[in-house]
This record gives C-alpha cells, sequence and structure tokens, in this order.
C-alpha cells in the first residue's frame, strides 16, 4: 500500500468515526423548551396541572419520610445545580426515605430522590446520570406532553396518580402505563448524558448504570413487578446501545479526563448507610438484599455494618445451617470499629435460643455497655435476670 | 383529606352503602370472651363489623381514624395476625419459637403491610409485662399514617402453650392517646386468660 | 388517589344524607368571648377544591377555579362572621411549616372531621357516643390560641364537582329517560373549635346538587347555607 492510500484509508476511517467532526458536539444536543422562572397562567391545563404538582409539594415539605440531613441535602443539590446551570434555582430537591430505587421531576421544578437510589449508585457520575436524565425530561417538558396526549383517555387518571403519588407511596403497585414514551426516554437519556458530560463526568457510568437498572428490573419483573421506577421507565435494548454509542462517540472527543468521583460519593453516603439499609430489610426483598450488599462490599461501605445485615439475613431467610452463618456474620461485625451495638443483641437473643445462656448473657451486658440508653433494657435485663435465665 | 388506612375507607364505603349496623356496643363492665381469653372493659366501646383477621377483634372509642384496639388471640405456629390485603406484601406468619424480640418485628411488619406498606412503625420500650398474670411483654409504637397524622400506642402480649395472644392500641398522639390511655390500662389489666 | 377515594367516601355519606339540603348537627348556644370583647376568630386555611368531572368520570381538579373559589369563600365567609359580631385573626399558614404540633392540629382536624362525617352524619354510628356529637382536638389547641389570641379556630372543608360539556349532555340524554345522573354535587363540611377546650362548638354539613363556587354570589349562597346556625356572640 502506498503511504497516500494509507493516508487517505486513515481519513476515510477517521471522518466515519467521528474524529473529523466538530469536536465539540459529542452528542446532539438539546434545549431547554422554556427559559428559567417560567409559570403557567392558572386558566390553561398546565396550570390545572402545576396546580395539582404544587399540592404534592406542601405535602412533601412537610412529610415525616423527608431526610432533612443538611449535609446529604447540599451534596445532591449541589449536583443538581451543577447540572441545571441556570435552572438551578427552579428546582427544589426532596430526599424522601423509601428505599426503592426511583428520582422523579415534576413541571414545577420539583424533585424527588429516593433513599433506595443513593444506595444503587455507585458513584457521583453515577447518580449525576440519574439526575441528568430527570432534569431532562423536566427541561424538555416531557411531563406536560404526556398528561397532554393521554388526557382524554382513562390512561390519565392513571399517569396523573402515578406522577402525584410516585412521591410518597412506599409500595404503591405501579399500573403498567409507562410515565414516558420510548422518543421521550430517549431524549432525556441523551440530554442528560450530555448535562454530565459537560461537567466532566464519566459517561460510561451512565451506561453502566442503565445497564444496572436493567438487570435489576428482570430481576424485579420475574417476580411481581413492584417498582414503580422500572414500570415506568421501560429500559430496553436500543436504549442502552444508543447511550453505549453516545459514550463511545464522547469519549473519543474527551478534552481532559472525565471522572467517576466515587469517594466524594461514598463519604457522602457512608453516615447514613445504616438507616438506608434497614430501610431497605424492612421491603423483606431478601435476594436483592443479598446482591446490594455484596455491591457494598465491594464499594467499601462499613464492613462492620455489611455483616451486621448479613447476619440478620440468614436469621430471615433462614435455609441451611442458619444460625451458624448468622453466628459468624455478627462475630465478624463485632470485630470491627464500625458494628451497630444491635449486633451484641442479636447474639445474645441468638445464643439464648440455642441455650448458650453464660454467651447470651455476656453479649447482652456488651449490648447494654455500648448501648447505656437502650429502649428496650429492661427486656435484656429480665433475660440476664435468674428469673429470666429459667424463662424459655 | 385524611389518607386512612384504604382497606378501612372502602370496607366503610360499603358498610355504608349496604346501609346496616357496622358497630355494635360493648358494654362496660361485661366481660367479652375473645379468641382464648376475655377482658373486662371499664367504659363503652364499638365493636366494628370487619375484620381485619380472622382471629383480630377492632374495637374502637371515637373512629378508627382517632382511636382503635386490635384484640388477637390463639394464633398457632404458621398463622398471621391479618389477611393479606397486597398480595406483594403478605402478612408474615407467628411461630412459636418466636421471642418477644421476634414479636415486635411481627407486629411492625404486619401493621405495616395492612397499610399496604405505607406507614413505617416504630418500636420502644420492649419490656416484661403481666398478661393476665401470665409472663408476657409490652412495647410501644408509632408512626405517621399516609396523609401526616401521627399515631402512638400500646401492644400487650404473651405466647402461652406455643399461641400468641396480643392486644395492640394506636390513638391519634395528639389528644387522643393519653385520653384512651386509662381506659386502655384497664382492659390491659383485665385479662383471664 | 386522594381526591378520588375523598369523592368516592362523601358521595356515599351524600347517598345516604339526601340532596340538596343543609345538616346541621351541632351547635352552642353562644360563643364564648374573652374579656368583653367581641370573640376572635381565626378562618384556618381552607380547604376548596373544584373539579371538573369529564366524559369519561374522572375528577379533574381545577386550578383557576379553585383559587377564585378560595378567594370567594374567604370574603363571604368574613362577611358572614363580622355580621355575627366577630373580629377574624389572620393565619399564616407559614406557622405551621415550622411547627410540629400546629401542624399535627391540622391533621387531627381532618381526622376528626372525616370521623364525625363517617359516623355521626353518615350511617356508620358508633353506639357508645348515644347520639352525642363530642369529638373534640384536646387542650393542646391552646398553642394555637396563644399564637393567634383567636378564641375560636373555623375550618372549612368543601369538595365541589362540576360538569364538562359531554357530561351535561349526557345529563340531558339520560334525563329523558329518567335515569339521574350526577351534574356534580358539593360536599363540605364546616367546624368551628373552641380553643380553650379543644371541643367542637359547632358542626356543619353541606351536601347538594346544586351551588357554584366559581361566582362571587353564588359563593355567597353556599357559605351561607353552610354557616346556616353559626350562633352570634
Amino acid at each position: 500500500m502506498t503511504a497516500g492510500k494509507a493516508i487517505s484509508r486513515l481519513l476515510v476511517a477517521l471522518s466515519v468515526s467521528g474524529l473529523l467532526a466538530n469536536p465539540l458536539v459529542a452528542a446532539q444536543t438539546y434545549t431547554p423548551v422554556f427559559q428559567p422562572g417560567y409559570r403557567p397562567a392558572p386558566d390553561t391545563d398546565e396550570g390545572g396541572f402545576w396546580y395539582q404538582v404544587d399540592k404534592v409539594e406542601r405535602d412533601v415539605a412537610r412529610s415525616p419520610q423527608l431526610v432533612t440531613d443538611p449535609e446529604l441535602n447540599r451534596y445532591v443539590n449541589d449536583l443538581v445545580c451543577k447540572l441545571a446551570g441556570d435552572y438551578c434555582s427552579g428546582i427544589r430537591v426532596y430526599i424522601i426515605k423509601n428505599p426503592h430505587f426511583n428520582a422523579s421531576m415534576y413541571p414545577n421544578g420539583m424533585m424527588h430522590v429516593w433513599t433506595g437510589l443513593l444506595l444503587r449508585a455507585e458513584n457521583e457520575a453515577q447518580l449525576a446520570a440519574v439526575l441528568g436524565h430527570e432534569i431532562g425530561h423536566y427541561l424538555r417538558s416531557h411531563q406536560i406532553d404526556r398528561w397532554r396526549s393521554l388526557r382524554n383517555g382513562a390512561s390519565a387518571a392513571i399517569f396523573l396518580d402515578m406522577v402525584l403519588t410516585m412521591g410518597l407511596a412506599t409500595m404503591a403497585v405501579a399500573s403498567g402505563a409507562s410515565a414516558f414514551g420510548r422518543d421521550q426516554e430517549i431524549e432525556a437519556d441523551q440530554f442528560g448524558m450530555d448535562l454530565m458530560t459537560k461537567q466532566g463526568y464519566e459517561p460510561n457510568e451512565a451506561v453502566n448504570l442503565w445497564r444496572y437498572v436493567n438487570a435489576e428490573q428482570a430481576a424485579d419483573k420475574s417476580k411481581t413487578g413492584h417498582s414503580i421506577f422500572f414500570a415506568t421507565h421501560p429500559q430496553p435494548k436500543q436504549r442502552i446501545e444508543k447511550l453505549e454509542e453516545t459514550a463511545r462517540a464522547v469519549t473519543q472527543h474527551k478534552q481532559s479526563e472525565f471522572v467517576s468521583a466515587e469517594q466524594n460519593y461514598l463519604s457522602a453516603i457512608t453516615p447514613h448507610y445504616l438507616e438506608f439499609m434497614e430501610d431497605h430489610f424492612e421491603l423483606q426483598e431478601y435476594e436483592q438484599t443479598e446482591l446490594l450488599l455484596l455491591k457494598h462490599q465491594q464499594l467499601g461501605y462499613p464492613q462492620g455494618q455489611i455483616d451486621f445485615f448479613r447476619g440478620r439475613l440468614a436469621m430471615l431467610q433462614k435455609g441451611a445451617d442458619f444460625q451458624a452463618r448468622a453466628e459468624t456474620a455478627f462475630l465478624a461485625s463485632i470485630d470491627t470499629a464500625a458494628a451497630p451495638a444491635e449486633t451484641y443483641r442479636e447474639l445474645g437473643y441468638l445464643y439464648l435460643k440455642s441455650r448458650k445462656n453464660q454467651e447470651a448473657a455476656t453479649m447482652f451486658h456488651k449490648y447494654l455497655d455500648s448501648q447505656p440508653d437502650a429502649s428496650d433494657r429492661k427486656m435484656i435485663e429480665f433475660y440476664l435476670s435468674p428469673i429470666g435465665n429459667a424463662h424459655e | 383529606m385524611n389518607k386512612v388506612l384504604p382497606a378501612l375507607i372502602l370496607t366503610l364505603s360499603a358498610l355504608l352503602l349496604a346501609a346496616c349496623q357496622p358497630y355494635s356496643l360493648v358494654r362496660a363492665n361485661n366481660p367479652v370472651k375473645l379468641n382464648g381469653y376475655s377482658v373486662t372493659p371499664g367504659e363503652e366501646w364499638n365493636k366494628a363489623s370487619y375484620k381485619l383477621g380472622p382471629k383480630a377483634v377492632t374495637w374502637t372509642s371515637n373512629g378508627e381514624v382517632l382511636d382503635q384496639l386490635i384484640l388477637i388471640g390463639d394464633i398457632g405456629s404458621g398463622e398471621a395476625l391479618f389477611k393479606n390485603t397486597n398480595k406483594n406484601l403478605p402478612m408474615p406468619p407467628f411461630t412459636s419459637d418466636m421471642m418477644p424480640f421476634d414479636v415486635e418485628t411481627l407486629v411492625k411488619t404486619s401493621l405495616k403491610n395492612s397499610a399496604n406498606g405505607e406507614v413505617e412503625v416504630n418500636t420502644e420500650n420492649l419490656q416484661p409485662a403481666n398478661f393476665g398474670g401470665k409472663s408476657g411483654f409490652r412495647f410501644n409504637i408509632s408512626f405517621y399514617t399516609a396523609s401526616g397524622l401521627l399515631k402512638s400506642g400500646d401492644v400487650l402480649g404473651a405466647v402461652k402453650d406455643g399461641k400468641l395472644y396480643l392486644m395492640i392500641y394506636s390513638a391519634a398522639d395528639l389528644h387522643y392517646y393519653k385520653s384512651k390511655l386509662p381506659e386502655v390500662e384497664k382492659v390491659f389489666a383485665s385479662v383471664i386468660i | 388517589m386522594r381526591t378520588a377515594l375523598l369523592s368516592a367516601l362523601l358521595a356515599v355519606a351524600l347517598v345516604l344524607t339526601g340532596c340538596t339540603h343543609t345538616d346541621q348537627v351541632k351547635s352552642v348556644g353562644q360563643l364564648k368571648q374573652t374579656s368583653g370583647q367581641k370573640p376572635a376568630i381565626i378562618v384556618m386555611p381552607i380547604d376548596v377544591e373544584l373539579s371538573i368531572l369529564t366524559a369519561s368520570g374522572l375528577m379533574e381538579p381545577q386550578a383557576e377555579w379553585t383559587q377564585s373559589a378560595n378567594q370567594f369563600i374567604s370574603e363571604s365567609l368574613k362577611n358572614e362572621l363580622s355580621k355575627r359580631r366577630t373580629n377574624l385573626v389572620p393565619y399564616n399558614r407559614a406557622n405551621s411549616n415550622s411547627d410540629p404540633t400546629l401542624a399535627q392540629i391540622e391533621r387531627l382536624h381532618e381526622a376528626v372531621g372525616f370521623a364525625a362525617m363517617a359516623h355521626h352524619v353518615g350511617q356508620a354510628k358508633l353506639p357508645s357516643k348515644h347520639g352525642r356529637f363530642d369529638w373534640t382536638l384536646g387542650d393542646d389547641v391552646r398553642e394555637l390560641k396563644k399564637a393567634t389570641g383567636a378564641d375560636y379556630a373555623m375550618f372549612v372543608f368543601i369538595r365541589d364537582s362540576y360538569s364538562s360539556a359531554g357530561r351535561v349532555a349526557l345529563q340531558v340524554g339520560a334525563a329523558l329517560l329518567g335515569v339521574g345522573v350526577h351534574g356534580g354535587y358539593q360536599v363540605g363540611f364546616a367546624s368551628m373549635v373552641d380553643l380553650e377546650t379543644g371541643e367542637i362548638a359547632w358542626f356543619n354539613f353541606l351536601s347538594s346538587g346544586a351551588g357554584d363556587l366559581r361566582k362571587q354570589e353564588a359563593a355567597d349562597k353556599t357559605v351561607t347555607a353552610l354557616l346556616k346556625g353559626l350562633p352570634e356572640a
């Protein structure tokens, strides 16, 4: 091959791969369809929709399920603001104690982030991917469009119900009606990708996150499919493929290193890990819990807390040698600095049930020592007393 | 408007439509036979005609949205406290090896599932207690209803001969909980098992 | 679906109490006054919502109507209450956002109103009441008294629906056939809580197949009906 031919071949190859295209346009860019500060007139249909959403917001603002921790709120708000730019001041973020994976934005600028999402994202880039996706829906007014198109049919009620109750219900069963059309989802994907990469986040993390969502959705469907997010955000292969394509194109054009910001993320979530994971536990979704604990161990959440939950999982799932497995997990937990005080109590009860009264007593004493204000002190002291010891 | 337990609203609506008498009077100072034990209230109560479970009786003084006493008994191994209302949230069964600590979780999950998973029930102050002279236990519960009304309550129970007996009291934390508590304690203390 | 559940329940209550009349349930002889002055009444944020009953039977809340209705009813209430020689005290909703007890008072009132409607007005009577209307919010309401200086708090709750054009057509057709179709209905209650004791000093239940809260004059009529029997100071 002559040098000239080789060069032309290279040029052809390069133009095909897009490297010779405008280096600043990585993905198809979208623009918001309204100006910052927009508010519809009350006598319009959009006004009516906002009215209902405003009502939901009044309730959410006073909800006992609202996570008010200032640090965590600041962390998520800063990320949202980074992504939304000029539209930041019109967005209000509410972190809601709900162990399911979900995030949603409403046309009036209210954003819900469920703690279940925080438990599943592996780093800041993945969180940015989901938040960017939701901001994409918002900036392109997808909700009002969707509502208008559904309005004349019965699906409007279902859609509204879904939209308006999504924020508060812990376990609402999704009706099966999609929140958005397929094109809207793709648009939100791309817009979200655009927003996150502009801030330097690794676009492949979006692919990772949505792949994970896909996998959990498939597992979820195989049971009874009761996740709102999965039911309302269908994940056909096409979306993942498009995201992969965009990520490839973007990374080929990269001006600087993209980041995942894993440490940042873990630092923000770790103080709340025990509480959020406890909520997940109450879902009785044992297989899912097992998978999550594995993921969390790999990410580096406090080992003592992970072992504590492992032990409790064994006690709940039962199965072969469950007491021995639980005991091993609990003992591993108390070997670390992060063991919750309840671990001692779990061991105490475990030993009591297998009639190892001495060991039980030791553990109960340790429990009371590490949690002097334990509300069940009287019950524990009962088991430590001679009557309690004889009691079966 | 108060978004009460959906099952309760629908039941109530159905009862209203049927125009029957959904509540019957529970007389004061008259022993009442329940499942495997009896109690004697000091005041009048109203017994609901619906049942949350085959072995669960519900009393109220001012209406269930304000105060409620659920009286359960003779629950054997493998039986749940309430009947399933949501196929995704099956009621957990009692097992006779359960200790008070485990019953606490059983009650928590059962109450939560009866409200479609929409309420988080907190429990605390687990302690030994007298159940009709037998060794039992009690603890406090608290939760916000779906519309944000705070409720507080007390649970008294015992496991006797492998069977579970429970009385679950809950009421609006503002005024109603304290107001009815003395009478509830009377009912608790009147158990004959 | 709060709106739908509520409407269903209220519709059921409606069925059993008939249409187009006001049921006065309880009232006291006189409103108390403190230190010889006119009783001060605080009107809690009015809970009024106007919906449209669409052709497919859905209740769709209407923002503009609701905003207007809120204004008309507030105006109306102010006029009616001043006629009765009382002092109106403004209430700031923002207070209850930061004060949990005030927020609980609002929610408890919702629950008490629901209980009164279901168990006193409706057919699910509680035999132990023996016909008494003794629901109370308890004396924690004194906190509201302290915060506002008011003697009574008035709560108004109204749900109202109107027909869309499609539904009206249905109505006409059905009327020809002698079948009743709901054009729309109003259900609501007003209660006056004694802020010293927490007792409901006065409670009125409204159910009507007519009425229109989208205009001031009609709103006045509804408020007059709702406040029928409200004692003077």
